[in-house]
């Protein structure tokens, strides 16, 4: 690699925003080039200094105080404190949302994967919207969708399999209504996000996400299936596995 | 959709701080930094719906932005984008040798001074890159140009920043330092 083309990828390589193969060719390249190599120390001590030393302005008191009172919601504020505590105890899950993913997303089944995966983040930092009906009874669980939706979503009992139903909601996933079914593996929380859709099936496919999320997709008696949990692997294709023994048996 | 409510509980109160910053790195200046982001919790919570199943840190510092360079245009803007194509200042990387920078000899003052110098873009990826932490895809998000402008304007800014704080050793010779 010539000093040119290492130094235009320079930055990148230092913020790791460089694919492995030209991150490798760069690292070669500073290993053996005095003067990119001291390119390279510049930004580490640059941003050393930038980070220690440039100041970080906090919102002024005035300002969060003005802000604070347009919200035209305050009654919210002591329900959404109690949620987020809950939210961190439960699965310290919070973090997840503020690691960057530096994934280019192209492929419109990642990107769907993607909305789904979003959605159930979302779906547990808002625990007042984890779910709209709050029960472990499909025979509540089930109709209560029946007014709401164009189609009846199949919900099966797992509870003896180890998966107790906490309830469902609708939810909007790429612009459609969709429902979801959430339900529990120990300390886990499984989204099942379920809409009708032309294909009558397609096999499991397994999705892990770059924050860590497994996600399952299939489609089965004309319906799409994306279940999305930070249970193991093997945990959430079990869950699959009921959900298609349980969906097959109910039609 | 995020309801309202939720969306000022969860996107607007919990980065308050990350809007405020930003919005007083881009303008310099307390009082209309101030201004912009009450400005932008009004817009966010209007156009709520326009976030969707994306990050919600990136969508609000947009909305900060975009407001604060309205305010800029609007006001007082002589740091405008023409400058961002002016690099003929730099001297090429490869066509004098970088002086070292050690960290340790940077006071907190001539930081403040390097980075306020730059054009406001340059300002902008700095501190989402360096104080958030934002990527590459998230600072794209944010400002509303290509992953690969980001690139060219981090690098930009940083070599800016370089200079205005250590000059390279070649023009310390040519002014006889």
């Amino acid at each position: 690699m010539e000093c040119r083309r290492a130094q235009n990828l320079i930055d990148a390589y230092f913020d790791e925003e460089l694919d492995t193969l030209h991150a490798m060719e760069v690292e070669a390249h500073v290993h053996e080039c005095g003067r990119c190599a001291t390119m390279l120390n510049n930004r580490k001590a640059l941003r050393q200094a930038l980070r220690a030393k440039l100041p970080y302005y906090k919102a002024p008191d005035l300002l969060r105080r003005k802000v604070t009172g347009n919200n035209p919601f305050p009654w919210r504020r002591l329900a959404f404190a109690m949620a987020a505590c809950f939210v961190l105890a439960v699965g310290g899950l919070s973090w997840s949302i503020m690691m960057p993913s530096s994934r280019h997303i192209a492929d419109p089944s990642i990107q769907l994967a993607d909305a789904v995966e979003s959605d159930h983040v979302r779906s547990l930092l808002n625990l007042d919207h984890l779910t709209d009906v709050l029960s472990s009874d499909k025979h509540t669980v089930k109709p209560w969708f029946a007014g709401k939706l164009p189609f009846a979503p199949p919900v099966p009992d797992l509870a003896s399999d180890g998966f107790p139903l906490i309830g469902g909601r609708l939810d909007v996933i790429e612009h459609q209504t969709v429902a979801a079914l959430v339900y529990k593996k120990d300390k886990h929380l499984i989204n099942l996000f379920i809409w009708p859709t032309g294909s009558g099936a397609a096999p499991y496919e397994t999705i892990t996400t770059p924050r860590g999320y497994h996600i399952i997709h299939w489609i089965a008696n004309g319906m799409e299936f994306w279940a999305v949990s930070d249970v193991e692997s093997k945990e959430l294709v079990h869950f699959a596995d009921l959900q298609g023994t349980a969906t097959t048996t109910n039609h | 959709v995020a309801d309202q409510p939720r969306l000022f509980e969860t996107v607007v109160l919990p980065h308050l701080d990350a809007a405020y910053n930003l919005a007083r790195w881009i303008l310099r200046n307390e009082d209309n930094a101030q201004e912009v982001v009450q400005e932008s919790a009004m817009r966010a919570l209007k156009y709520h719906h326009t976030l969707r199943g994306e990050d919600a840190l990136p969508w609000l510092l947009q909305i900060v932005r975009n407001t604060a360079f309205t305010w800029l245009e609007r006001n007082q803007r002589n740091d405008a984008v023409e400058s961002l194509a002016d690099d003929t200042m730099i001297p090429d990387d490869s066509a004098s040798d970088p002086s070292s920078i050690v960290s340790d000899q940077l006071d907190a003052e001539s930081l403040v001074r390097a980075v306020d110098g730059l054009p406001a873009e340059f300002r902008e990826v700095i501190v989402l890159r360096e104080l958030e932490g934002l990527s590459y895809k998230q600072i794209a998000q944010t400002t509303g140009v290509s992953i690969g402008t980001v690139m060219s304007r981090i690098s930009r800014a940083r070599k800016r920043l370089q200079i205005a704080l250590v000059p390279p050793a070649q023009q310390e010779l040519d002014h006889g330092m």
